[in-house]
C-alpha cells in the first residue's frame, strides 16, 4: 500500500476495528479526538497564558466528564432516585444502561493518550497536529487502543506518518511477539484464570493453602494476560512497520515497590508521574509532599483500573507499600546475592497480597480472604477438609510447566526483548519453539472465556 | 534473491499445514481429544450414543427432568416415560438446563442421513425460549462453548477454538445489558393494545400499583412473568428463525421431526394478573395470558406453515399450577404427572403418524386383553407353568 494512503487505511481499519463492537463508542471516541484536537489547536494558537491554560482545561475536563459518564457514573449514583429517573427516560436510559453494563473498551486508555497531547501542546513539548482526521488515528490507532501501551504523541504520531515500508525483520519480529503473547495470554493466564475463577466464586469454603494458591495464580494470571496483550499489540503493530513502547519490564526482578512501578505498567506509570506526580510536586519539596504526591497518584490509579472500592483500596495500599518501601525497609539488607533475591521475593509478595484487592468481587471478600490468606479464618464447613490436607484448588502439572517455562523465559534466559532473542537462536531451536508455543496454544488454552483483564479499564 | 525468499516461505508454511495436520491427528489418537470432549462437553457423549443407538431422540431442556426428586412420586423424565410407552422403539434423550433450538440446529447437524438409526426427533419447545431472558442468558457462553464440540470440523479447530473463545461468548453482565435493552425498548403494542409500551413500564407499574399488603415475593412474581412472558414473538426471532432451520435440516437428512409445545404455567399467569372476586377466589386476567397466548397461536401458525408435525400441549388439563416444581418462579419444570401426561400425548402422537392404533394405551392401564404385534407374540417353545391360560387368551383375543 502507498505510503501517502496507508494511514487512511489504518484509521478506517482502527475505527471499524472500534465500531464493530459498538458503533457508539467509535462515534464516542471520536468526540474525544475532535475535542482535544481543537482545544490543542486553540491552545497552540494563543500566546496568553490564562487563554492557553482555559483551553487546555476544557480539554481535559471533557475528556475526563466522559470518562466518568462511561465508567463511574454508575458508581457514583448507585441506585439513586437520580439514576432511576435517567433510567425512566428514552433520551437518557442509554447513558445508565452503558454504564451498568458495558464500558466502551478502552477508554480510560485512549483519553490518558489523548489528553496526555494536549497538555504537551500546551506545555510546548509537542507541536500540534494540524490535520484533525491524522489526529484521530493518533488516538484510535488499533493495536494499542483497547488496552495500551499508552503512546506519547511524540513517539507514535513521528511513526504513524514516516515514509517506511516494513522489513521482512519486522514482519517476522511481529509474529514472534504476537506468538508469544498468544501463548502468555492463552496458554499461562487463561489456565490460572480458571483456579482463580473457582476461588473467588466462592472463597470462603477454601483454606489457607488454597488461599494463597489462588493468590499466587491471580498474580502470574493478571500480569502474563496484561504482558501477553502488551506483545500481541506491539507485535500487530510491527506488521506496520510501528514500534509500540515496551509496557513491561521483568517487574518482578524488582527489589521494591517504587521499582517495580518502574518496571510494570510502564505506559502508565510514566504517565502518572509526567502528569500528576511532577506537577503536584514530586520529590523537589520534601518528604511530606513526596508521600502525598505518591499517595495521590496510587489513588487515580486505583480509580483508573476500575470504578468500585476494591480498586481504590489497591492502589491505596499500593501506595502505602511503596512509600514503606521507599523509606523504611529500601534501607534495610545487603546488596549481595542472596539479599537482592529476598528483596525480589518481599516486592513479588506485597503486590500479590495487594492484589486480593484487585481480583476480589467486594470490599466484604477481599477482608474475608486477608483473614484466610493468614490462617484467621473459620471455616464455613467444619467438614470440609482441613488445612493440612492438600489444597482443594488442583494446579493440573501442564499448568505449572507453562507458568515455569514462561517465566525462566521472560526473566532469566530473555536478555533481550522476545522477538530479538529468538532472531538470535538457530534456526532448528527457533522451530522448536515455535513449534511448542503453537501446540500449548492450540491443544492447552484455558477453556473458561476470559477477556482481557485490562479490557475493562 | 527474492525467488530464494518464495521457496523459503513456502517451505515455511509448508512445515506449518504439515505439523498442524499431525498434531490433529495426535490430538485425536492419543486421546486427548476425546478427554478435552468428556471435560468440557458432556452432552457430546449423549449426543453421539442417542445418535448411534436411538429410534426416537427426545430433544428437551431442564423441563423433560425430574427437578424435585425428593419430593416427587417418580423421578422418570419425560424421555424415560415415552420409552415405557414405546418399549418397541429404543428411545433416547439429549436433555440440558436452558438449551434451545439454536443449539439443538447445531446438534442436528451431527445426524448423518441414514447412517445413523434416528428415525424420529421429538423437539421439545419452550414459548419461553423465544423471549429475551431465555435468549440472553447469561449462561449462554458455557452452553455455545459445549456446542463448538458438535461439529464435524478438524478435532484440533475445535479445540482451538475454545482456547480462543471463538463463540458467542458474552458474559453475564453483557448478556444482562442486552436484555434490559430489550426490556426497555421493544414494543409490547405490536398486536394488541397493552397497558404498558414495554416490559420495563410494565414493571414499573407493577411496583407502583401494588401497595404494601401484596407480598413482596408475589410482587417479584409479577416482575418475573412479565420478564418472562411479555414479549411478542415475529418472524425475525432468531428463535423462530432456527426452529425454521431445524425444519429444513430435518427435511433434509431424512429424518422425521415432531415439535412439542411444552406448558407453561398459565394458572399464575392468571391469578398473578387477575383480581379477588368477593367469595374471595381469583377471577383470572387475561393481561399477560394474551401475550402467552399471542406467541403460542403464532407459533402453531408457523408449524402449520412449514408443514411440520407438532403436539400442542399448551394447555394441558393435567398442568395445574401446584403440579409446577418451581412455585414462585416462571420455569416449566413438572412433576411426575404432567410430565407423563406430556410422554403419552407424545406417544399417540407417534404411535398415530406410524399407522398404529393409539387406542390400547387406555385399555392396557385397564384391561389385559392387549392387541399385540406380531413381534410380540409369544415364543410357544418356552414352556412356562401356569402362561397357557394366559396364551390361549391372547391368541384368541388376536383372532377376534
Amino acid at each position: 500500500m502507498p505510503f501517502k494512503t496507508r494511514w487512511i487505511w489504518l484509521l478506517l481499519a482502527s475505527y471499524f476495528f472500534y465500531g464493530f463492537w459498538k458503533i457508539e463508542f467509535a462515534g464516542l471516541m471520536l468526540l474525544t479526538s475532535l475535542i482535544d484536537w481543537y482545544c490543542a489547536k486553540r491552545v497552540s494558537q494563543s500566546e496568553i497564558k490564562k487563554v492557553r491554560l482555559f483551553w487546555m482545561w476544557l480539554a481535559v475536563g471533557t475528556d475526563l466528564a466522559m470518562l466518568f459518564m462511561f465508567k463511574y457514573f454508575d458508581f457514583a449514583l448507585g441506585n439513586t432516585p437520580i439514576s432511576s429517573y435517567l433510567y425512566s427516560h428514552d433520551a437518557t436510559a442509554w447513558i445508565i444502561e452503558l454504564g451498568k453494563y458495558t464500558i466502551p473498551a478502552g477508554i480510560s486508555f485512549y483519553t490518558f493518550q489523548s489528553i496526555s497531547y494536549v497538555v504537551d501542546v500546551y506545555r510546548g513539548s509537542e507541536k500540534p497536529e494540524p490535520n484533525p482526521i491524522k489526529f484521530m488515528l493518533f488516538v484510535s490507532f488499533f493495536p494499542q487502543l483497547v488496552a495500551g501501551p499508552i503512546e506519547r504523541f511524540g513517539l507514535l504520531h513521528g511513526q504513524l506518518f514516516k515514509d517506511y515500508f516494513p522489513k521482512l525483520e519486522d514482519l517476522k519480529n511481529g509474529f514472534r511477539l504476537m506468538l508469544f503473547g498468544l501463548f502468555l495470554k492463552v496458554g499461562v493466564a487463561d489456565n490460572l484464570a480458571g483456579i482463580v475463577d473457582v476461588f473467588y466464586a466462592d472463597s470462603a469454603k477454601f483454606g489457607l493453602l488454597d488461599t494463597w494458591l489462588a493468590a499466587f495464580s491471580f498474580t502470574f494470571q493478571v500480569y502474563y494476560d496484561f504482558f501477553g496483550y502488551s506483545l500481541l499489540a506491539q507485535g500487530s503493530a510491527l506488521l506496520f512497520g510501528i514500534n509500540l513502547m515496551d509496557n513491561f519490564n521483568k517487574p518482578f526482578h524488582a527489589g521494591s515497590i517504587p521499582e517495580f512501578w518502574q518496571r510494570w505498567h510502564i505506559s502508565l506509570s510514566t504517565w502518572f508521574r509526567d502528569y500528576i506526580f511532577i506537577p503536584v510536586g514530586g520529590n523537589k519539596h520534601g518528604k511530606l509532599v513526596l508521600s502525598l504526591a505518591v499517595m495521590l497518584v496510587f489513588f487515580t490509579s486505583g480509580l483508573w483500573h476500575g470504578a468500585n472500592s476494591t480498586m481504590i483500596y489497591f492502589g491505596l495500599s499500593q501506595g502505602i507499600l511503596y512509600l514503606i518501601d521507599r523509606f523504611v525497609i529500601g534501607r534495610i539488607g545487603s546488596e549481595n546475592a542472596v539479599g537482592l533475591f529476598l528483596r525480589r521475593v518481599k516486592t513479588a509478595v506485597f503486590f500479590m497480597i495487594t492484589l486480593v484487592f484487585f481480583r476480589s468481587n467486594t470490599l466484604d471478600q477481599s477482608f474475608d480472604v486477608y483473614q484466610q490468606l493468614f490462617g484467621y479464618h473459620e471455616k464455613e464447613n467444619v467438614l470440609e477438609p482441613g488445612l493440612t490436607s492438600l489444597p482443594n484448588l488442583e494446579m493440573p502439572m501442564y499448568i505449572l510447566v507453562f507458568l515455569g517455562i514462561a517465566f525462566v523465559l521472560d526473566h532469566v534466559v530473555m536478555k533481550v526483548r522476545v522477538d530479538k532473542w529468538m532472531g538470535q537462536q538457530s534456526l532448528i531451536f527457533r522451530w522448536v519453539i515455535y513449534v511448542g508455543l503453537i501446540s500449548a496454544v492450540l491443544l492447552k488454552g484455558g477453556a473458561v472465556n476470559h477477556p482481557f483483564v485490562y479490557f475493562q479499564f | 534473491m527474492l525467488n530464494k525468499g518464495i521457496i523459503g516461505l513456502i517451505i515455511r508454511c509448508a512445515f506449518v499445514l504439515l505439523f498442524l495436520v499431525a498434531l490433529n491427528w495426535l490430538y485425536v489418537k492419543t486421546g486427548l481429544f476425546e478427554k478435552d470432549t468428556r471435560q468440557f462437553s458432556r452432552v457430546k457423549y449423549r449426543i453421539d450414543s442417542a445418535f448411534s443407538r436411538g429410534d426416537i431422540i427426545y430433544l428437551g431442556e431442564s423441563s423433560n427432568t425430574s427437578f424435585n426428586p425428593w419430593t416427587d412420586t417418580l423421578n422418570q423424565s419425560i424421555g424415560d416415560f415415552l420409552q415405557l410407552y414405546l418399549p418397541e422403539a429404543k428411545v433416547e434423550q439429549v436433555t440440558h438446563e436452558g438449551y434451545h433450538p439454536g443449539l439443538f440446529k447445531k446438534m442436528l447437524n451431527l445426524l448423518d442421513g441414514g447412517q445413523n438409526s434416528v428415525k424420529t426427533i421429538v423437539l421439545g419447545v419452550n414459548i419461553r425460549t423465544c423471549g429475551p431472558s431465555a435468549m440472553y442468558n447469561g449462561n449462554e457462553a458455557s452452553n455455545q462453548r459445549e456446542a463448538l464440540f458438535y461439529s464435524r470440523r478438524p478435532a484440533l479447530l475445535t479445540r482451538a477454538f475454545m482456547g480462543l473463545h471463538y463463540y458467542d461468548n458474552r458474559n453475564g453482565k453483557e448478556m444482562e445489558g442486552v436484555k434490559f435493552k430489550y426490556w426497555r425498548t421493544s414494543a409490547l403494542n405490536k398486536q394488541f393494545e397493552s397497558r404498558y409500551p414495554t416490559a420495563l413500564s410494565w414493571i414499573d407499574g407493577i411496583a407502583r400499583i401494588y401497595d404494601d399488603s401484596l407480598p413482596q415475593e408475589i410482587k417479584d412474581m409479577c416482575g418475573a412473568y412479565v420478564k418472562e412472558f411479555a414479549f411478542v414473538i415475529d418472524d425475525e426471532n432468531p428463535r423462530v428463525q432456527d426452529l425454521k432451520e431445524i425444519v429444513e435440516l430435518c427435511n433434509q437428512k431424512g429424518v422425521k421431526l415432531i415439535f412439542h409445545i411444552l406448558p407453561p404455567n398459565r394458572e399464575h399467569a392468571g391469578m398473578l394478573f387477575g383480581r379477588l372476586r368477593k367469595d374471595g377466589t381469583i377471577e383470572k386476567g387475561n393481561e399477560l395470558l394474551k401475550f402467552m397466548d399471542y406467541n403460542h397461536d403464532f407459533l402453531v401458525k408457523k408449524f402449520e406453515d412449514w408443514k411440520v408435525d407438532f403436539i400442542d400441549n399448551y394447555v394441558l388439563q393435567e398442568a395445574k399450577s401446584r403440579r409446577f416444581t418451581d412455585q414462585w418462579y416462571p420455569t416449566e419444570h413438572y412433576d411426575a404427572v404432567i410430565r407423563r401426561n406430556i410422554a403419552e400425548s407424545i406417544f399417540k402422537s407417534v404411535a398415530f403418524k406410524n399407522g398404529k392404533d393409539t387406542s390400547f394405551i387406555s385399555q392396557r392401564r385397564h384391561d389385559v386383553s392387549l392387541k399385540l404385534k406380531r413381534n410380540n407374540w409369544p415364543n410357544e417353545s418356552i414352556i412356562m407353568p401356569l402362561s397357557e391360560p394366559l396364551i390361549r387368551k391372547w391368541h384368541q383375543n388376536l383372532k377376534n
